[in-house]
C-alpha cells in the first residue's frame, strides 16, 4: 500500500471503524476463551440452570448466560467466532486465489484460440478423478463425479470438426459410450461402482492417448477464444444463486468437516472475483509498459508476474475482505440450517437456530450470535470499503 | 455513509424492542370461551399440525405412531377399543372364545358398507388378513400375529389360504390359533389386520395407499406426503351417529414454533405433545391457556438403542458402560416437569411397572471406566487419551429436544471415552436406516404402546422374532434364547400375576444385557382450543380423534370481530393492539 492511498485510508472514518471491528473480533474470537474458566461443551447444572429448566439468565458465573443445555453462552460465541472467521478466511483465499487465477489467465488469453478439447481434458478429466477420489472417501457424490464426466465426454464428441478422421470419431464416441456407462453405474448406488469407475476411466484415457498419437497431422477439433471459454463457464455456475447451490452441495455431502466447508464456500465463490479481475487484466494488458515488455520479448510467465499480478492484487484484496462478510454469512446459514459441522461444535448459525425457540424466554440466547454476526460483517464490509477508497480513489 | 449506517441501527434497535414491547403488552389469551351447555352437534374440520411426516397409509405395512390416528379412522376392524380400555365389537357385533382358548368367532354387524359403497363380508376380512400376512408384505408387526394356526405353511406358500382363518357364511369369521395367546384380542384391535376394500386386491401393493379404503368412520380424501392428509367422514359408516366432524385435516412439516403461533392465531385447533419447551413453559404458567392444557403420564419409553451386531456394540461391556455412563440425576435436571427419567423398560401404566426395580440402569461412572477397561479401551479422564479409538455416529431424532438431548449424551459418553457424532435424522429417514440389519450402530429409539401388555414392550424390541431385513422393530438385532423362551411362556401365560414375575425376569434380563440404554417417561401435553371438544386422553389408543366435536358457537366468535381465516385473524389482531 503506497502512503497516499494509507493517508485516504487513515483519514476514512468509516474504514477505521471497521478496522477496529474486525479487530475487536478477532481479538474476542482467538483470544477471549483464554481469559474464561468454563469450556464451550460441558453443560454446568449447578450454577447454569433457570426455572424449569430453562437457559440460566446472565450471572457473575456465566457473563452473558448459559444455552439450552446449560453451556457457557460467552464461551460458545467465541468458539463460534473462531469457526466462522477461519472459514471465512481460508474460503476466501481459496476462491480469491482460484478467481484471481482464471480472471487473469481469461483477459490476458482473450483472443487466444484454444483446442476446446485440451481444455476440457484439462479441466475435467483432473476434476472428475479428484471427485472420484473424494467420493470414494465421502461415500458420495459419485454420481455427481460421473456426470461431470460425461458431461466432458459428450461435449467433446460437439468439439470435433466434421473433417475429422474416423478415429476421432470412434474415440470421441467410445468416450461418450464409457461416459454413459459411468452415470448409469454411478447413479445405481455407491457399492462397487468406485472401482468399476476408475477402470472405464483409465481406459477411455488409453483409447484416448492412442488417438491422439495417430491424429497428429491434422486439427480435428473447433478452435474457441479462451476467454469465451471460461467465461460462459462462469456465465453457467453464476446462473446458480450462490446460497442455494452452497446449500445444496453442503446437503449432499454425508460428512461435514471444516475442510469440506471450505471447499464447498470456497470452490463456489470465485466466479465473482474471476469476472472483476479479468476485466481489470483486459485494461492492464493494453497499457504502454506491458506492450513494451511484450515487444522487448518478454515470456509470458514473466509478464503475468511482474506486470499484471502487482496490479489486480489490490483489487483482489478489496474483493476478498469483502468476501469474507459474505463468507460468515454463509457459515452462518450453513449451520443455521443445520448443514455444517455436526454438534456439540459451535457456530454462530447454530446458536441462533437453538435460541430461536427461546425468543421469549431468555432473548438473550438469539440477541448474542446475532449482534455478534451483524458486528463481524459489518466490519468486514466497512474495511472492504474503506481498501476500495484507499486503492481506487476515482471510484470513491 | 456512517451516519446513514448509524441510523439504520438506531431505527433496527428501536423496531426490535418496539416489537418485542408489544409481544409483552399483546400476550395470546386464547380467543374463545367454550359455549356453555353447547351439545356435540355434526359439522367442522379439525385442523392440526405435526412437524413430522407420515411415512405409510396402508395399515398392513404402517407401524409409525404419526399415522395410527389416522389408520384407525379410515379403517375399523373386528375389535377396538372402549372409552376405558376395555376390548369390545366394532364391526363384528358380537364375539366368543373357545373354552380351549384357541378359537375365537366373530359375528359381523349387518349392513357394515366400506367406503367403495360395498358391504363387508367375511370374505373380506379373511383377504385383508390375507394381504397384510402374506409373505410378500413387508409387515412389520409380523411377531403378533404368529400364534394364528397354520402361518407358517400360508407365508411359505404349502397352502395356498391362511386355514387359520375360516369363513363360516357371509358375516362369520373364526380365528384359530396354534397356540394359547393372552393378547390375540388386544393384537387384533392393531390396524394391521383391519378390512380393506377389493381395490386393495390380495395381494399388498404400495400404491393402494394413495386411495386407501377401508370401513372406517372417515374416508380417505388426499394426501400429499410431506404436506397435508385429509379425511372427511363416511356417511355410510355404521356409528355415524356418534361422528361429528366433518374432515380432519392434517399439516404436516410443520415446525413447533410455527404451531405455537398457528394456535394463538387460531390456525390450528389443537398441539398435541409437540411443544418446544419455552411455548410449554408458557402455556403451562399463563392463566387463561393453562385451562385448556392437559398433562398426562404416559405409558411410553424412550432411550437409546445399541446395535448388538455392531462394532463396538458386541461386546456387552461396552454396552452396559454406556448404560452406567449416562448421567441421570443431571438429565432429570434437564428434564425438570418435562420427563421421568428412568432406568428400565416398562413404563407407568403397564402392569409390573415399578418406579425403581433394584436391576435398574443407574450412573456409576466408576463402574463405567471399569467396564470399558474391561472391554480393552481403558480411557483416562486425565488426558483424555483412550477409550474408544473410533467416532460412533448416534442417530438422533428431528427438532431442537432430540439434538439437546443427544449432546447431554455425547458429553457423558466423552466421560469414558466413547466419542460420539450427533446426526440428525428425520422420522421417515430414521426408520428406514434404523430397521436395516448392521446399518444402524446406535440411535434414538422408543416406544408408544399398542396395548397395554408388557408383552407389548419386550416382543417388538427385544425379541429375535422381531428381527427383520427391513424395518426391524428390534432395532438392536438383540437375540438372547433365555429371553426369547421366557416371553413365549409369558405370553401364552393365562394367570395375570404369574405373567408379571415372569416380565419383571424379563425386564433385569434387559437392563443387564443393555441392548438399550433405558432414558425416561415422557409426560404428555395437549393443549385444545376452547371450541376443541370431545376430545379425551384415551388410555390406551394414542389421539382418538372419532368422538372430537368443534364448538361452533365458540370458533365463530374466536374470528367474529373481522370473518374467519388467516387475513381476518391479522385484521383482528391489529384492532386489538388498538
Amino acid at each position: 500500500m503506497d502512503r497516499r492511498a494509507l493517508d485516504r485510508f487513515r483519514r476514512n472514518r468509516g474504514a477505521l471503524l471497521g478496522l477496529a471491528l474486525v479487530a475487536v473480533v478477532i481479538a474476542f474470537s482467538f483470544l477471549g476463551p483464554l481469559f474464561s474458566s468454563h469450556t464451550p461443551n460441558t453443560p454446568d447444572f449447578e450454577h447454569g440452570r433457570g426455572p424449569y429448566g430453562t437457559p440460566g439468565a446472565p450471572s457473575w458465573t456465566h457473563w452473558l448466560g448459559t444455552d439450552t443445555i446449560f453451556r457457557d453462552l460467552l464461551v460458545r460465541l467465541a468458539h463460534g467466532g473462531r469457526l466462522s472467521l477461519e472459514v471465512a478466511f481460508v474460503a476466501t483465499t481459496i476462491a480469491v486465489a482460484l478467481g484471481t487465477a482464471i480472471g487473469v489467465a481469461s483477459g490476458y488469453f482473450k483472443g487466444t484460440r484454444v483446442r476446446v478439447d485440451a481444455v476440457l481434458d484439462a479441466l475435467a478429466l483432473p476434476t472428475a478423478f479428484a471427485l472420484i477420489g473424494a467420493s470414494i472417501a465421502a461415500q458420495r457424490l459419485v454420481g455427481f463425479a460421473a456426470w461431470l464426466f460425461a458431461g466432458a465426454a459428450v461435449l467433446r464428441l460437439f468439439a470435433l470438426r466434421r473433417t475429422a478422421s474416423w478415429f476421432d470419431w470412434l474415440d470421441g464416441t467410445f468416450g461418450a459410450v464409457v461416459a454413459v456407462v459411468l452415470v448409469r453405474s454411478g447413479l445405481g448406488g455407491f457399492a462397487g461402482n468406485a472401482r468399476t469407475l476408475v477402470a472405464a476411466g483409465v481406459a477411455s484415457v488409453l483409447v484416448r492417448a492412442l488417438a491422439e498419437r495417430r491424429t497428429t497431422r491434422k486439427l480435428p477439433f473447433v478452435r474457441v477464444d479462451f476467454d469465451d471459454l471460461a467465461m460462459r463457464g462462469v456465465d453457467v455456475l453464476l446462473a446458480f444463486p450462490f446460497l442455494l447451490l452452497v446449500m445444496a452441495l453442503s446437503a449432499a455431502i454425508e460428512r461435514t468437516s471444516e475442510a469440506t466447508i471450505f471447499l464447498v464456500l470456497g470452490l463456489t465463490a470465485w466466479t465473482g472475483t474471476a469476472r472483476v479481475i479479468r476485466s481489470k487484466t483486459l485494461q492492464i494488458r493494453e497499457l504502454e509498459f506491458v506492450v513494451a515488455s511484450r515487444a522487448l520479448g518478454q515470456s509470458t510467465p514473466h509478464i503475468l508476474a511482474r506486470h499484471i499480478l502487482p496490479n489486480v492484487v489490490g483489487i483482489a484484496i478489496v474483493l476478498g475482505t469483502n468476501s469474507v462478510a459474505g463468507m460468515i454469512v454463509a457459515e452462518a446459514a450453513l449451520s443455521f440450517l443445520g448443514l455444517s459441522l455436526p454438534p456439540p461444535t459451535a457456530s454462530w448459525g447454530r446458536m441462533l437456530d437453538e435460541g430461536r425457540p427461546y425468543y421469549s424466554v431468555a432473548p438473550w440466547l438469539l440477541a448474542a450470535p446475532a449482534v455478534a454476526i451483524l458486528l463481524a460483517v459489518l466490519g468486514f464490509n466497512l474495511l472492504g470499503e474503506g481498501l476500495r477508497d484507499a486503492f481506487d480513489p476515482k471510484d470513491a | 455513509m456512517l451516519r446513514a449506517l448509524s441510523s439504520l441501527l438506531l431505527a433496527g434497535a428501536v423496531a426490535l424492542t418496539a416489537s418485542i414491547g408489544c409481544q409483552k403488552k399483546d400476550g395470546s389469551a386464547p380467543r374463545a370461551k367454550p359455549t356453555e351447555g353447547a351439545i356435540p352437534h355434526k359439522g367442522g374440520t379439525l385442523r392440526l399440525a405435526t412437524y413430522s411426516d407420515l411415512r405409510a397409509l396402508d395399515p398392513a405395512v404402517a407401524m409409525d405412531t404419526e399415522s395410527a390416528p389416522y389408520l384407525n379412522l379410515m379403517f375399523s376392524g373386528l375389535v377396538d377399543y372402549d372409552d376405558k380400555g376395555n376390548i369390545v365389537g366394532d364391526l363384528a357385533e358380537r364375539f366368543e372364545r373357545s373354552d380351549d382358548g384357541l378359537t375365537y368367532r366373530f359375528f359381523l354387524r349387518a349392513g357394515v358398507r366400506m367406503h367403495d359403497g360395498s358391504e363387508l363380508t367375511a370374505d373380506d376380512v379373511k383377504r385383508s388378513v390375507e394381504r397384510t400376512l402374506r409373505s410378500e408384505t413387508p409387515c412389520p408387526a409380523l411377531a403378533f400375529y404368529e400364534r394364528i394356526a397354520g402361518l407358517a405353511e400360508f407365508r411359505n406358500k404349502t397352502t395356498p389360504s391362511l386355514t387359520g382363518v375360516g369363513v363360516e357364511g357371509p358375516r362369520v369369521v373364526t380365528f384359530k390359533l396354534a397356540r394359547p395367546d393372552a393378547t390375540f384380542l388386544a393384537v387384533l384391535a392393531l390396524p394391521f389386520l383391519r378390512p380393506v376394500c377389493k381395490s386393495a386386491g390380495t395381494k399388498y401393493d404400495d400404491t393402494f395407499q394413495n386411495a386407501p379404503c377401508g370401513a372406517g368412520p372417515f374416508r380417505f380424501d388426499t394426501w400429499q406426503p410431506g404436506r397435508v392428509l385429509r379425511v372427511r367422514r363416511f356417511d355410510g359408516h355404521y356409528d355415524v351417529a356418534n361422528t361429528y366432524l366433518d374432515a380432519i385435516e392434517l399439516r404436516m412439516d410443520v415446525p413447533r414454533l410455527t404451531q405455537r403461533f398457528m394456535l394463538e392465531r387460531g390456525e390450528i385447533d389443537a398441539i398435541l405433545n409437540e411443544f418446544e419447551r419455552p411455548g410449554a413453559i408458557y402455556f403451562r404458567t399463563h392463566p387463561e391457556w393453562s385451562k385448556y392444557l392437559t398433562q398426562t403420564p404416559v405409558p411410553e419409553f424412550y432411550g437409546d438403542f445399541m446395535n448388538v451386531e455392531m462394532r463396538p456394540f458386541d461386546d456387552k461391556r461396552i454396552r452396559q458402560a454406556v448404560a452406567a455412563a449416562l448421567n441421570r440425576p443431571n438429565l432429570q435436571k434437564y428434564y425438570e416437569g418435562w420427563t421421568v427419567v428412568t432406568g428400565h423398560l416398562l413404563p407407568p401404566g403397564i402392569p409390573g411397572h415399578e418406579p425403581h426395580p433394584p436391576y435398574e440402569q443407574k450412573y456409576d461412572l466408576a463402574r463405567a471406566r471399569a467396564l470399558m477397561a474391561a472391554a480393552g479401551y481403558p480411557y483416562d479422564a486425565k488426558t483424555g487419551k483412550g477409550g474408544y479409538p473410533e467416532t460412533i455416529t448416534y442417530y438422533a431424532g428431528e427438532g431442537e429436544g432430540a439434538i439437546r438431548y443427544a449432546q447431554l449424551l455425547q458429553q457423558d459418553l466423552a466421560q469414558i471415552g466413547v466419542r460420539i457424532e450427533v446426526k440428525e435424522t428425520s422420522f421417515a429417514q430414521y426408520l428406514a436406516m434404523a430397521g436395516r440389519p448392521k446399518t444402524t450402530a446406535f440411535g434414538y429409539f422408543g416406544w408408544l404402546l399398542d396395548f397395554a401388555d408388557p408383552s407389548d414392550f419386550f416382543e417388538p424390541l427385544f425379541s429375535s422374532s422381531a428381527i427383520a431385513e427391513e424395518d426391524s422393530q428390534n432395532r438392536s438385532f438383540y437375540r438372547n434364547p433365555e429371553l426369547d423362551a421366557l416371553l413365549e411362556r409369558a405370553h401364552a401365560e393365562l394367570d395375570g400375576d404369574k405373567r408379571i414375575v415372569m416380565y419383571k425376569e424379563a425386564e433385569r434380563i434387559v437392563c443387564d444385557d443393555a441392548p438399550g440404554v433405558f432414558t425416561y417417561n415422557p409426560l404428555k401435553l395437549e393443549l385444545l382450543q376452547p371450541w376443541t371438544r370431545g376430545y379425551v386422553v384415551h388410555p390406551v389408543v394414542n389421539r382418538r380423534f372419532k368422538p372430537v366435536w368443534i364448538d361452533d358457537v365458540a370458533r365463530r366468535a374466536a374470528f367474529a370481530l373481522l370473518g374467519p381465516g388467516r387475513s381476518g385473524a391479522a385484521l383482528g389482531s391489529l384492532w386489538r393492539r388498538w
